[in-house]
């Protein structure tokens, strides 16, 4: 019944509604600036897929967690490509997809793109979607920027704590501090970041899973990277160095528990562009990172015991003409992993080349075509996309984006990427799973179908897309919940050679009444059309209907206030039915439509050198849990300082 | 419920944004410096255990583009009614948006909601630092009359109702009465807060 009214008010407001257009790509590729970023009110990096309306996100802490962009994966496949000013990141690993281990903060990033269809984009073709951050960097002087988030969550005790009403304490939520410093010279330009974010382990949902294994309370991120970009024979050049910790409680999914967790990154790496003539440039990528999951102490000795050490040299090609443009390059990838007290290391090499190109067709018809190809030992695995735009006029256009992929399980780098070969990565007695189907490519076909209309001022759009899966494996444990036990039992199980076909449809129109006055307005509708049931309750876990409201007032440039209304289907999860009634529905597998709204307010002060911001979440503290055995977010409040010092010293 | 909210949220907003037409040429200039006593009319479930003491207030207020903005510190005491319970000092720290209505004679009557951090430091010496200082987001409303006395000069009485976002809420109502003693804003100040 809610969820019906608030589709019919919401549908009623579309015909008045405008968007603000984007040139080129309209249909896959969104970008968000720093200001949308402050705007609104965004806490950490993973707070990004906020800003999408092409991604769903799981979260069982509340601040990391899996993420899907519209059904092009699961929740349980996290390969999602992560670019730092166009140089690739491992940033999930085992399959946890944590953005914040990256190391700097949500201040520090100049805009977001985001890339939601398999096309090529900066040298790579990605599968399951993109991510790239562009850092902020100072163009004079010397420049300081600091920020300080700190957030409290309703529910504690109070001084009811000394009364027979007492309640656990919840306590404050997400600790962030970060400063960056920026100088630059004639030809050069360093910027420098630092970060530390707490978060505290107070929920109810996950508290005594985590006191089970471990005395800890909260997780700690501490982070710093150097990015220095340079010109030198004629071209730009970058270094990046990244370092981050993170203490952490992961939730493994086939242990069904959080592990006491220390995760180290680290990575370092040059690329560039070399022009060779007018039209064609020369483009390299050489990194070297590790990832590692390091022990933890923990009250029964569950650890993961993993480290990957990966080389990237790339070489790529561009050219760039009147009518056409392409891409074309190499590039040979090496991982290797080793576990502390073992002498076997486990490689895994990858030779990728990809070959991209666009051009005019006639008219005002724009095509885009490029394939990738992934050698693995004997296995090849492929991508290839087309990409059509046809601007029928000045006012209106439409995109079509086909593509295909099909994947090798070594190249998803996850749990069972290094377990097929006998390699543990979590207990030495753990069940090693080699089944038949593991030795098949995955496939996926997606087809894109998007149009726009646009005016100097109005933009509305509307788009419809198709996945067919073929060949996928999908995890099926089951959940149990151990009377008067804290810990989850997992009964694992796995299951292949699975299909499915999942299709969908959005709208998005936004609207101004005046520079300073604007909304916007989407909606996602997504079903699926499963052969396999198991498939069928993983799409279960994604909400069907989907719809957004942004409202922004602009006062002046130092005072803006920002609304928005998120409304979110319910979602199955039915693998935890039976946690569902040994807990006595503390935790639940059906998790109900949500209408969340949150406020945030921004002012400047001194000349947009400080800048405050105040930020309420779900201000009707409704029911906020994104996963069953997850935390209920309720209400919460974050005030945001942020100061910035430019061109110092001069 | 859903909607009841959604409709309140709207409705400020669109408001807000109505009011930035009219009084938006003249942000910050002014600082009003308010001090008052408060006196506590009901604390509801905190009865049954504390009985809350006389408090004090103050609030440093200034005309903001569609309303007035003032930032302020309440104080209160509450004593403990048993020997189970230990009093506590309570300190809201908050941010208020008010709009005033002119009346007669210089009067007028204001309506504002606020928002702010309630800190609870508990006289429990048994308790680690930690666990002896409580803080939790709280929202009032405050209903303010004015009336001016000298030049720059006005005496106050304003109600408030507060409800801390405790598990089991606090609910607060309070009473107050105080002088506001009203400047123009120094430059270097006003530069500052544009």
């Amino acid at each position: 019944m809610i969820s019906r009214t608030v589709v019919i008010i919401l549908f009623c407001l579309i015909p008045v509604c405008i968007i603000n257009g984007q040139s080129g790509d309209f249909a896959t590729i969104e970008i968000f600036t720093s200001e949308d970023i402050r705007e609104a009110g965004l806490v950490n990096l993973n707070d990004i897929t906020l800003l999408s309306n092409n991604i769903e996100k799981t979260s069982i802490n509340g601040y990391s967690g899996n993420i899907v962009f519209n059904g092009l994966s699961t929740f349980q496949n996290q390969d999602v490509i992560v670019l730092i000013n166009g140089q690739q990141i491992d940033v999930a690993f085992l399959g946890d997809f944590n953005l914040d281990v990256l190391p700097f903060n949500i201040d520090q990033v100049d805009s977001v793109i985001i890339v939601s269809s398999p096309m090529y984009y900066k040298n790579y073709l990605s599968r399951s979607g993109l991510i790239e951050f562009i850092i902020k960097k100072e163009t004079a002087g010397f420049s300081l920027n600091a920020f300080q988030s700190i957030g409290n969550e309703i529910g504690d005790p109070g001084p009811f704590a000394y009364t027979p009403y007492r309640t656990p304490n919840v306590d404050k939520l997400g600790f962030l501090a970060g400063m960056s410093i920026s100088t630059s010279g004639t030809d050069w330009n360093l910027v420098s970041n630092i970060k530390l974010n707490e978060n505290f382990v107070t929920d109810q949902a996950i508290r005594p899973r985590i006191n089970e294994l471990s005395a800890e309370s909260k997780a700690r991120i501490l982070g710093a990277n150097a990015i220095l970009s340079y010109n030198f024979l004629n071209g730009s050049h970058q270094f990046i160095f990244n370092f981050s910790e993170n203490s952490d409680f992961v939730y493994f999914p086939l242990f069904g528990n959080e592990i006491p967790n220390k995760r180290v990154h680290r990575h370092i790496g040059f690329n560039g562009e070399i022009p060779i003539n007018k039209k064609l440039k020369l483009s390299y990528n050489i990194t070297n990172g590790i990832n590692e999951f390091a022990k933890s102490e923990n009250s029964r000795d569950l650890n993961f015991n993993l480290k990957v050490n990966s080389t990237l040299l790339g070489l790529g090609l561009a050219y760039t003409g009147l009518r056409i443009k392409g891409s074309m390059g190499m590039e040979y990838r090496k991982y290797d992993a080793n576990r502390s007290g073992f002498n076997n290391d486990e490689q895994l090499e990858f030779m990728r080349s990809y070959f991209d190109v666009g051009f005019k067709v006639i008219g005002n018809i724009f095509q885009h075509t490029g394939i990738q190809l992934t050698k693995n030992q004997s296995n090849n695995g492929f991508v290839g996309y087309t990409k059509t735009i046809w601007n029928l006029n000045n006012y209106n256009s439409l995109q079509l984006n086909t593509a295909y992929s099909s994947t090798w399980i070594n190249q998803e780098l996850n749990y069972y990427s290094w377990a097929i070969s006998g390699f543990t990565v979590f207990n030495e007695d753990e069940t090693i799973y080699n089944p038949s189907f593991f030795y098949r490519p995955k496939k996926t076909l997606s087809i894109d179908l998007a149009y726009r209309f646009s005016s100097p001022k109005t933009v509305i759009g509307g788009n419809i897309f198709y996945r067919r899966h073929k060949d996928f494996y999908l995890d099926n444990t089951i959940y149990n919940l151990p009377q008067d036990e804290n810990l989850f039992d997992a009964l694992e199980g796995i299951e292949g050679g699975l299909s499915s076909q999942v299709a969908g449809a959005g709208l998005q129109a936004d609207y101004n009444f005046s520079p300073n006055f604007s909304n916007s307005l989407s909606y996602v509708y997504f079903s699926s059309f499963d052969e396999s049931n198991l498939f069928k309750d993983e799409w279960n876990k994604i909400p069907a209907n989907r719809i957004h409201y942004k409202l922004m007032i602009r006062v002046n440039n130092g005072f803006s206030i920002r609304g928005l209304v998120r409304y979110l289907s319910e979602t199955r999860w039915l693998n935890f039915r039976n946690v569902s009634v040994q807990s006595n529905e503390k935790y639940k597998h059906i998790l109900n439509e949500k209408l969340l709204v949150d406020l945030s307010l921004q002012k400047s002060f001194w000349q947009e050198k400080v800048w405050i911001s105040i930020l309420f979440k779900n201000i009707f503290n409704q029911e906020e849990i994104y996963h069953p055995v997850g935390v209920n977010l309720g209400l919460r409040f974050y005030l945001q300082v942020r100061l910035k010092f430019d061109n110092l010293f001069e | 419920m859903y909607i009841k909210g959604l409709l309140i949220l709207l409705f400020f907003i669109t408001a807000s944004f109505c009011g930035a037409q009219e009084s938006v040429q003249n942000p910050f200039s002014t600082i009003g410096i308010n001090a008052s006593f408060n006196r506590s009319i009901s604390i509801e479930d905190l009865d049954e255990f504390w009985e809350a003491d006389y408090g004090v207030s103050v609030r440093f207020e200034t005309p903001f583009y569609f309303s007035h903005v003032s930032l302020g510190l309440d104080y209160t005491k509450f004593t403990s009614k048993k020997n189970l319970q230990p009093d506590f000092n309570s300190f809201f720290l908050s941010m208020m948006l008010n709009r005033k209505l002119d009346l007669f004679s210089g009067t007028n009557i204001s309506a504002g909601i606020k928002f702010g951090t309630f800190i609870m430091l508990f006289d429990d010496t048994d308790a680690t630092e930690f666990e002896s200082t409580e803080s939790e987001l709280a929202i009032g409303a405050n209903v303010k009359f004015e009336a001016p006395i000298l030049k720059n000069i006005r005496l106050y009485l304003s109600t408030d109702f507060t409800t801390v976002f405790t598990n089991k809420r606090m609910k607060l109502w309070d009473a107050s009465g105080g002088i506001i003693y009203t400047f123009v804003t120094p430059k270097w100040l006003k530069d500052f807060l544009e």
